[in-house]
């Protein structure tokens, strides 16, 4: 049963990517663009991770590894970092860095071998397996790390940031609780690591499941549309 | 993923309404994001640990 979790988790983020590249196309803004791309990426890794509990591949053991394990944090987290930083050109040089150091990490996962001895199990999780088959230079575990760092730290601590300053002003509750959902739901997945170091590689499908569902309900709240006032509020105290 | 901005202006446009106070709003939200911080602070720790090699990478 938890091994229908990853279709579940794709479905889910497909229509989360989709209402967000939706909002980015009748709105614009760099944020809605890379928090489009970090979710169908997410939504690759979902894929990838539900196609290889079905058959064997080394292509979908690759992308589950680059999209799941390298880029979604990242490329989500540079969404925030363009919502975040006001400061001109800030966000664009970190993209830069991120477009080439993401270049770097398809270089490294599709160029890495797969022993060809290794038996691939389709009943036991990807993330129990992949060290067995596929090679890790240094440098691939090093971006990996450094990617969700950043990914991790500019989504999660950017939406507690935000969620904070409307706390603050005590104004658009719904803010404030739609980014405590979304970094509850990114903290989720991004602590499924710990989890699996701990043997308990299945509760990574119910992280991956559980977190696009309340960060996509975060989203939805967050961007619901408020009730004004027709008679001027209170004046305000800072 | 708030939108358009997290950084509200510093005085509310007319109309905006203000948050009344309550229990939930005033004392279990800061409990949550501060919890959150510290969750997203173990998270950090443990990821720069494997990446300086005093845990082991994943």
């Amino acid at each position: 049963m938890i091994r229908l979790l990853p279709f579940s988790s794709t479905l889910i983020t497909a229509i989360f990517a989709a209402a967000v590249l939706l909002r980015f196309a009748q709105r614009g803004g760099w944020h809605l663009l890379f928090w489009g791309i970090g979710l169908v990426l997410y939504g690759l890794g979902t894929f990838s991770e539900a196609f290889l509990g079905l058959t064997w591949s080394p292509l979908m053991l690759r992308l589950w590894y680059l999209t799941g394990a390298m880029l979604t944090a990242a490329w989500l987290g540079q969404g925030t970092l363009y919502l975040l930083v006001r400061k001109p050109g800030v966000a664009h040089a970190v993209m830069v860095v991120l477009v080439l150091v993401s270049v770097a990490a398809v270089l490294a996962v599709f160029s890495a071998r797969i022993d060809p001895a290794a038996l691939y199990n389709i009943h036991r999780p990807a993330s129990e397996q992949y060290k067995t088959v596929m090679e890790r230079l240094p440098l691939t575990i090093a971006l990996t790390i450094v990617l969700n760092i950043f990914g991790t730290l500019a989504l999660v601590g950017g939406a507690i940031y935000s969620a904070f300053i409307f706390w603050r002003k005590r104004v658009l509750p719904n803010r404030v609780i739609g980014n405590v959902l979304i970094a509850a739901g990114a903290l989720l997945p991004a602590s499924a690591g710990t989890l699996v170091k701990l043997g308990l590689s299945d509760w990574l499908y119910l992280s991956e499941l559980l977190g696009a569902t309340i960060m996509f309900v975060g989203f939805l709240q967050a961007t619901a549309r408020q009730p004004v006032q027709a008679t001027a509020a209170q004046p305000a105290t800072s | 993923m708030s939108e358009p901005e997290p950084h509200p202006p510093k005085r509310h446009a007319p109309g905006t309404p203000r948050v009344p106070h309550s229990f939930f709003y005033d004392r279990v939200v800061p409990v949550i994001v501060v919890g959150l911080a510290v969750v997203l602070l173990i998270v950090l720790v443990l990821a720069i640990g494997a990446l300086v090699g005093v845990i082991p990478a994943r």
